[in-house]
């Protein structure tokens, strides 16, 4: 099977009396890296559950390539998904893990062994095929769980956080492992995390969702730099949040932006957001220091390359281009100086 | 060390009175002569009067096992894996009815229900799915097969069903999300990951099987019958012990050998989880 892309019109997922997803659509190329990104609990491996076949949406369509999968039981629709616990066959052995899906479609024994071979030798697991599944490290049952995927060449590869389980050093490697693949087998993958570093560090595309919506999709640059709204800024770590004054740079009922933008300063530079305040905790992180100023009701987040004492009073400023401006609906204004941003919904 | 021994004492002598003591008596009984000198008597003679039923005895229980893990891997399976669930609700309730009817009601009602003039070949002439010339008791090895599945189904399946809803969900999901039907999910996902209790709800089948007494002397009239049924009528007709307990030291050796596969099987899984 080739790539293909994969739409979603207007899909409800109601389970268990609750309504999970509401009437999202999306639209995922051929061939890209999409992050569904979210906090837990808001219905992203739903959502890829419902692809799979696994949640029967309420209403909506689901189209791969030209035809409707909505309504094709799992074993018919040839998504190919990884499951956030693996879900490896515990009976089996490496190989037989690897090769069941081949035995399904009737492939020969001989072939079977042999593409199982070459999987192992490109997931770096030479050798392993006779082991136990039990006896392997959750790293290399993440590479098992994703070469039983891949051996199916299908049309579009489903992951449901791959990394989430692993130690911090060996997600990393895997990240970027996980990305060449993709990119060298051009495979159309849409990935669930809740880890908006390493939805910036993998994919073409984010789909930002939270209880049950599409709330934002967007390049990760256009995302980082323009959250759609107040919410949307804070899961992405824009931390300040402060209400707008008529003397300020940009317009706007609240004005976010991320502590590392905001440094102090002797005077008030041009072009920027300036407020004063005293310091309150000056705390060492490494290649500087994080304030925390008290600035008349408000407390702002800052930055500085040398120690401030506390109680002293200073000067924070904020570049104009570093500012995220929100109208009184919380919603991102759209007149920014910041990258074009494509905002859906 | 003393506190250890008198805790586990009164299991110790509870096993050792009530299981021990009269399985050594019987096998020894059954090699022991008038005189007190050492036989192979009775067992020459349970094997020439009864081979016969031995040998039928074995069949009947290897063909209601089958049929017990047939019927209960359905079900079993259903449940687990089944689409309609106004069915699967259904089938729980009503699987588990015969467990709560004593052997001897079940081979009663078996024998008005599978004779020639039976409720069951009653309802095929009348619904018109049978001659009436073709109709015949089934009140022979096919009633006891039929009987002891019955009974059994629902011990089997309940034990089944539970280790199957216990097993990780998302390993059947993978497999039908990699191209796997139902069935194949079943055959291959689900079942091997249980046959450890699948084993031991047979194992304990069998057991019972070869216990039941009311069962076979409600079925079947003639010969060849159950072991069970040999040794009460060798007891109360003869009340000759010796080669009721010579008889006795098969029904022993058969269950021994299944319980020796089930022991063998335990302790591979024991050493698999140790490593
Ligand atoms: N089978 C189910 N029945 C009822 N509610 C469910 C079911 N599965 C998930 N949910 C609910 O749906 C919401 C979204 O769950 P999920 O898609 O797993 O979120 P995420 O993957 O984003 O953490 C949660 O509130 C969860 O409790
Ligand atoms: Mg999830």
């Amino acid at each position: 099977m080739g790539v293909e892309a994969l739409a979603l019109h207007g899909l409800s997922i109601r389970l268990g009396g609750a309504q999970i997803l509401h009437d999202v659509t999306l639209n995922v190329p051929a061939g890209s890296f999409t992050c569904l990104l979210g906090p837990s609990g808001c219905g992203k491996t739903t959502l890829l559950r419902s692809i799979a076949g696994f949640a029967p949406p309420a209403s909506g369509d689901i189209r791969l390539g030209a035809r409707s999968i909505a309504d094709l039981p799992p074993e018919k629709r040839g998504t190919a998904m990884v499951f956030q616990s693996y879900a490896l066959w515990p009976h089996m052995t490496v190989a037989g893990n690897l090769t069941y899906p081949l035995k399904l479609r009737g492939i020969v024994r001989a072939e079977r062994d042999a593409r199982a071979e070459a999987l192992l030798d490109i997931l770096g697991l030479s050798g392993f095929g006779a082991r136990k599944v039990g006896s392997l490290s959750g790293g290399q049952r993440q590479r098992v769980a994703l070469g039983r995927a891949l051996i199916i060449d299908p049309p579009i590869l489903l992951l449901d956080e791959p990394l989430s389980n692993l130690d911090a050093a060996i997600r990393r490697n895997l990240r970027g492992e996980l990305r060449r693949l993709q990119q060298r087998l051009g495979i159309t993958t849409i990935m669930v995390t809740h880890d908006q570093e390493e939805a910036l560090a993998m994919a073409d595309t984010i789909v930002l969702m939270r209880a049950g919506r599409v709330v934002q999709v967007a390049a990760p640059q256009d995302l980082y730099a323009r959250p759609a709204d107040l919410d949307a800024g804070r899961f992405l770590g824009v931390d300040n949040m402060l209400a707008g004054r008529p003397d300020d740079p940009v317009a706007a009922a609240t004005l976010g932006f991320r502590s590392m933008d905001a440094r102090i300063h002797a005077t008030a530079p041009q072009d920027a957001l300036v407020r004063h305040g005293t310091v309150l905790d000056c705390a060492y992180t490494g290649g500087g220091y994080h304030l925390q100023l008290q600035s008349g009701a408000e407390v702002i987040s800052a930055v500085s390359g040398v120690p401030v004492t506390p109680g002293s009073q200073v000067c924070v400023a904020v570049p104009t281009a570093s500012l995220m401006a929100f109208g009184a609906d919380q919603m991102l204004l759209p007149n920014g100086s910041p990258p074009i941003a494509e905002t859906v919904q | 060390m003393l506190p250890g021994l008198l805790l586990i004492a009164p299991a110790l002598l509870a096993i050792a009175l009530l299981y021990v003591v009269p399985l050594a008596r019987s096998v020894i009984f059954a090699f022991v002569d008038e005189g007190g000198g050492l036989t192979t008597a009775h067992l020459r003679t349970a094997v020439e009067l009864y081979g016969r039923d031995v040998v039928f005895t074995v069949l009947v229980a290897l063909a209601s096992l089958i049929l017990i893990s047939v019927v209960s891997i359905a079900i079993a399976g259903y449940l687990t894996l089944g689409a309609t669930p106004w069915a699967v609700t259904a089938l729980r309730w009503l699987y588990r009815w015969p467990l709560f009817i004593p052997f001897i009601v079940a081979g009663q009602t078996a024998r008005s229900f599978l004779a020639r003039n039976g409720l069951m070949n009653g309802l095929l002439i009348d619904s018109g799915l049978m001659d009436p010339a073709m109709a015949q008791s089934l009140l022979d090895w096919r009633g006891l097969v039929l009987t002891f599945a019955w009974k059994q189904v629902p011990f089997v399946t309940l034990l089944l069903a539970g280790a199957m809803a216990s097993i990780d969900r998302s390993t059947i999901e993978a497999a039908r999300n990699m191209g796997a039907g139902r069935f194949r999910c079943l055959i291959e996902i689900v079942l091997p990951q249980v046959r450890g209790t699948l084993l031991v709800g047979l194992i304990l089948s069998l057991v019972t099987i070869m216990s039941v007494l009311s069962v076979p002397m409600m079925i079947i009239a003639g010969n060849p019958t159950m072991m069970t049924s040999m040794m009460a009528h060798r007891v109360t007709y003869y009340g000759d012990y010796a080669v009721a307990n010579a008889l006795g030291l098969f029904s022993y050796l058969i269950t021994a050998v299944a319980a020796y596969a089930y022991l063998r099987m335990t302790l591979t899984q024991h050493t698999e989880g140790a490593r």
